[in-house]
């Protein structure tokens, strides 16, 4: 509380003092009095004379906290600040009061309403410098235990960052070997190295550190819990065969009778219901699918010789607790059997690319030999099929952004194997972006004939052997037809999905209420990718402590995996330190009012709410970003952040106002700082006219603006009230914006039935350069409401 | 006259097991319904009119009908619960309206004179 106020009035060299009568002013504040240290009125604070005065103002008076009536608050702070820091008062105890866009701009053609405007305003900033108080820091301790699940390059290099900075990293793969895609590929372009070469690297690095623990063949069960303290289910699939006593013979995949397409190899080759280990494995034997086995059959327990095999071992399950999770999930090739004109699963020669990378690589089917799966001979012709599936709204209307360089990068090869096997690529857009553009020219040199076309068909001629494909080149205009020997479709990306106890926590919360589509706030794509806000957040989920990496957000490339990978460390970083000064505007409960209701836990946009030990709800510091739409939420005011507190904005909107001007309505607007205020800054400086009578006053987010407000305001004598929010979709806080809609809506209702003009409270979605639409607004509102006359509640005061 | 909720704005407390008109009520006569997740006074005849539930509800979903002593329907009762301070309008068959500014909290005085 602060106990010695000093008020300072500056005239900006004559763009305040210009239009805003100063001693006009000066007595309108005549009899504010109480607790106020000093009064001074200068011509320009900021200059050396300003600074000197309100340094020796605050010494001589004691002061302990000073409001500073002039430009915004985005100019001169470091000036007050510093001026304020050598006298001795914290930053926070500066209350900045913008008079200039906010009244002597707009107001230029009205003196006498902008000097009783301003002198409205320092009395409601008065308001509040009484309950401001220093900040005190607050601690947290970090939080270091991370969950991450997907073993794939993501993965691994998100995990490998989390490890080497000391963190408790559990890794969840649900198959039997890391690496993931990237483990499966022959090269990576541009560098044409081993594809394998660096996913080899990350694992080798995990399996020094101690920090890290690998859990193959798990996938995520349940989970509970809120960021910080999250508690994940796990369930490991059976250990059918043991692997201290496996000694890898290969006898049980021998004798297994059940044959399957490899899933390992994209179906180029077929396996048993008994697979080997694959490269990368982390199990260290033979592994039985058990999905797979026929019923009754024991034939590989019964021939194995070490006694390792038992068939009827149940899964394991296990709970982790965590602070955070990466999510690394990634990506599925598209089904290209779904597109039956280009012939895939009907002519064994049609292959997609991630098959044609399992047939070049050197461990693969066919050893790094280029050849046709049909007769095993080298092709003498290969047709590349781009966007198999992509950019196409019968299949997936998305581009997967890295077909076209992984066919040139193939095409290259075939070129570097054989340089007189015919290359061609029928392409609808050669899309590679970037540097990559250079695969293109070397592809081009090295003889490979791109064909503007999508291919009509893919069939076999009767009578003669290979394939033919049709198609219309659409640059020369004709049709062309040409025979392959071997077709490799380009089928793109498509994402694994979000596992569901995730998506369960994302859109539902703790309580089992609904928290809002993360769909419909764009966070998470319709076609299942985990977009994020791309350009804003785009790591972030609608639920703090989960962070995507990697392909399950979106189609990338090896390198924007990595880097997304190690941006998704990032955010985990910043909470795990061993002792973390947050933000001190991290809201803060008042046990002696709260009630336990939960709203502050069921609209709190990023659910950071948990249950503390006495049952009360509290925020987890580490993670809130301190949006203050609780504070907004709470039906008993119980929740305030230091600087930012209902009782705060109680105070401007109770207090002892006059008008403006003659039978002018009293207008508070309360404005979302980020984009609202931005507007009504750019109003003033524009030097659009709205009226007088229209006070506005920046909210950290129009969510964190408390119905009480009005409650309040409106038995006060305010005639009414302005809330302005983002547009839709881009509050900053996810649905801040949405929720103040909502209780606006709600609290008209109640308006309607004391028998007060519902229109009287005003909601509007304003973006950071709508100017023009608040300066229109304002002057309508205020228009309608001297057509409804003064507020009813005026005559009873 | 027992407190009357009205659907459209009552939202059951968002899924609380115990909605704040049911916590604060004197008598405990306020619950959900099970299938409607809406509130109900299940007793009206019990309810003695204290409106501390309607004062309660955070979305001011709850009204208090008038005693037909002093007004038979449509009067009602009607607060604006404010931080320190509660404006009760009252509306009685006659449409007439009344309002009432009752301080709960006085604060020191501290005010400037106007």
């Amino acid at each position: 509380m602060a106990g010695n106020i000093g008020i300072f009035v500056c005239g900006c060299d004559g763009l305040i003092s210009g239009v805003v009568d100063m001693a006009g002013v000066e007595a309108g504040l005549a009899k504010v009095k109480k607790r106020i240290g000093a009064k001074v009125f200068h011509p320009r604070l900021c200059g050396s004379g300003g600074t000197g005065a309100v340094r020796s103002a605050i010494s001589q008076n004691a002061l302990d906290c000073v409001i500073i009536a002039g430009c915004p608050e985005s100019e001169c702070r470091d000036v007050f600040n510093s001026v304020a820091a050598e006298a001795g008062l914290a930053p926070e105890m500066v209350l900045r009061l913008d008079i200039r866009e906010g009244c002597a701009f707009p107001h230029g053609n009205n003196p006498g309403g902008a000097t009783a405007k301003a002198v409205n305003l320092i009395k409601m900033w008065n308001a509040r410098a009484r309950l401001a108080e220093p900040y005190k820091p607050v601690y947290a301790t970090g939080n270091r235990d991370v969950l991450v699940i997907g073993g794939g390059l993501a993965g691994l290099s998100s995990a490998n960052e989390l490890a080497e900075a000391g963190l408790n990293v559990t890794l969840i793969e649900k198959e039997s070997y890391l690496g993931g895609r990237a483990g499966q590929f022959d090269k990576v372009f541009p560098r044409m190295c081993d594809s394998r070469c660096g996913v080899t690297f990350l694992v080798n690095r995990l399996k020094d550190n101690p920090g890290i623990k690998i859990m193959p063949f798990t996938e995520i069960s349940g989970l509970k819990g809120s960021a910080g303290r999250f508690e994940a289910g796990l369930s490991s699939r059976p250990r059918t065969v043991d692997p201290e006593k496996c000694n890898l013979c290969g006898k049980c995949e021998q004798i297994c009778p059940v044959i399957l397409p490899d899933e390992y190899n994209f179906g180029v080759v077929t396996r048993k219901a008994v697979t080997p280990p694959r490269p990368l494995d982390q199990v260290g034997s033979y592994v039985i699918n058990r999905e797979n086995c026929l019923p009754g059959c024991s034939l590989c327990a019964d021939i194995c010789p070490a006694g390792a095999i038992a068939l009827e071992r149940e899964p394991a399950s296990s709970t982790v607790k965590f602070g955070s999770i990466v999510l690394a999930t990634g990506w599925q090739p598209f089904e290209a059997e779904k597109i039956s004109r280009l012939g895939f699963g009907r002519y064994a020669n049609v292959l997609t690319n991630v098959q044609m990378e399992r047939i070049m690589s050197p461990d693969g089917p066919a050893g790094g030999r280029l050849v046709c799966p049909e007769s095993g001979r080298e092709p003498e012709n290969v047709v590349f099929i781009q966007c198999a599936g992509s950019r196409d709204i019968n299949y997936q209307g998305w581009c997967s952004t890295i077909c076209c360089a992984a066919t040139l990068k193939q095409a290259i090869n075939i070129k570097l194997l054989n340089s007189r096997i015919k290359v061609y690529v029928f392409y609808i857009d050669i899309r590679v972006y970037g540097d990559y553009e250079e695969l293109y020219s070397r592809a081009q040199e090295a003889g490979v004939v791109f064909v503007r076309s999508s291919p009509a068909q893919v069939y076999a001629e009767p009578g003669a052997a290979g394939l033919m494909v049709v198609g219309e080149d659409t640059l020369m205009g004709r049709t062309l037809k040409i025979s392959a020997d071997l077709v490799v479709l380009a089928a793109g990306m498509k994402p694994c999905g979000i596992p569901q106890p995730i998506l369960n926590h994302l859109s539902h919360g703790q309580a089992g209420e609904s928290r809002g589509n993360p769909e419909e706030a764009g966070l998470l794509d319709r076609r299942g990718f985990f977009v994020g806000h791309r350009q804003c957040f785009p790591l972030e989920s609608p639920a703090q402590g989960i962070y995507p990496a990697g392909t399950c957000q979106e189609p990338m490339d090896m390198a924007n995996t990595v880097r997304g990978a190690l941006a998704a460390a990032c955010k985990i970083f910043k909470t795990s330190g061993e002792r973390v000064e947050v933000s001190p505007m991290v809201p803060q409960v008042d046990k002696a009012g709260c009630d336990k209701c939960k709203r502050c836990m069921e609209e709190c946009p990023y659910g950071v709410w948990y249950f503390d030990n006495d049952g009360y709800p509290a925020p987890d510091p580490l993670y809130c970003k301190t949006c203050l739409t609780c504070v907004g939420a709470c039906p008993r005011q119980c929740i305030s952040a230091q600087g930012f507190s209902v009782q705060e904005l109680v105070g401007t909107v109770t207090a002892r106002v006059k008008e403006t001007e003659p039978g002018e309505p009293h207008v508070v607007a309360f404005v979302c700082e980020n984009d609202a205020y931005q507007a009504v800054l750019l109003a003033g400086r524009m030097g659009l006219e709205y009226p007088s009578g229209v006070h506005v006053i920046p909210v950290r987010c129009a969510g964190s603006c408390n119905m009480v407000l009005i409650q309040d305001g409106l038995p006060e004598g305010i005639d009414g009230f302005i809330l302005a929010g983002c547009r839709h979709g881009e509050c900053h806080y996810i649905h801040g914006a949405d929720r103040t809609e909502e209780r606006v809506a709600n609290i008209k209702l109640t308006l309607r039935d004391i028998m007060i003009e519902p229109e009287r409270v005003d909601f509007v979605r304003l973006g950071v350069r709508d100017a023009e639409k608040f300066a229109g607004h304002a002057r309508d509102f205020v228009e309608r409401l001297k057509k409804m006359g003064p507020s009813p509640f005026k005559k009873i005061n | 006259m027992p407190p009357k909720v009205d659907p459209t704005k009552c939202d059951g407390c968002q899924g609380e097991s115990e909605p704040l008109c049911e916590q604060v009520c004197p008598g405990n006569l306020m619950t959900l319904e099970k299938e409607t997740k809406k509130a109900y006074c299940r007793e009206p005849g019990d309810c003695w009119d204290c409106m501390t539930c309607t004062k309660a509800c955070p979305r001011q979903a709850i009204q208090t009908m008038l005693q037909y002593q002093i007004a038979y329907f449509p009067g009602k009762l009607i607060p604006l619960v404010g931080t320190n301070s509660v404006t009760w309008t009252s509306i009685d068959c006659h449409g007439r309206v009344e309002r009432f500014v009752m301080k709960t909290l006085v604060s020191s005085d501290d005010e400037d004179e106007d």
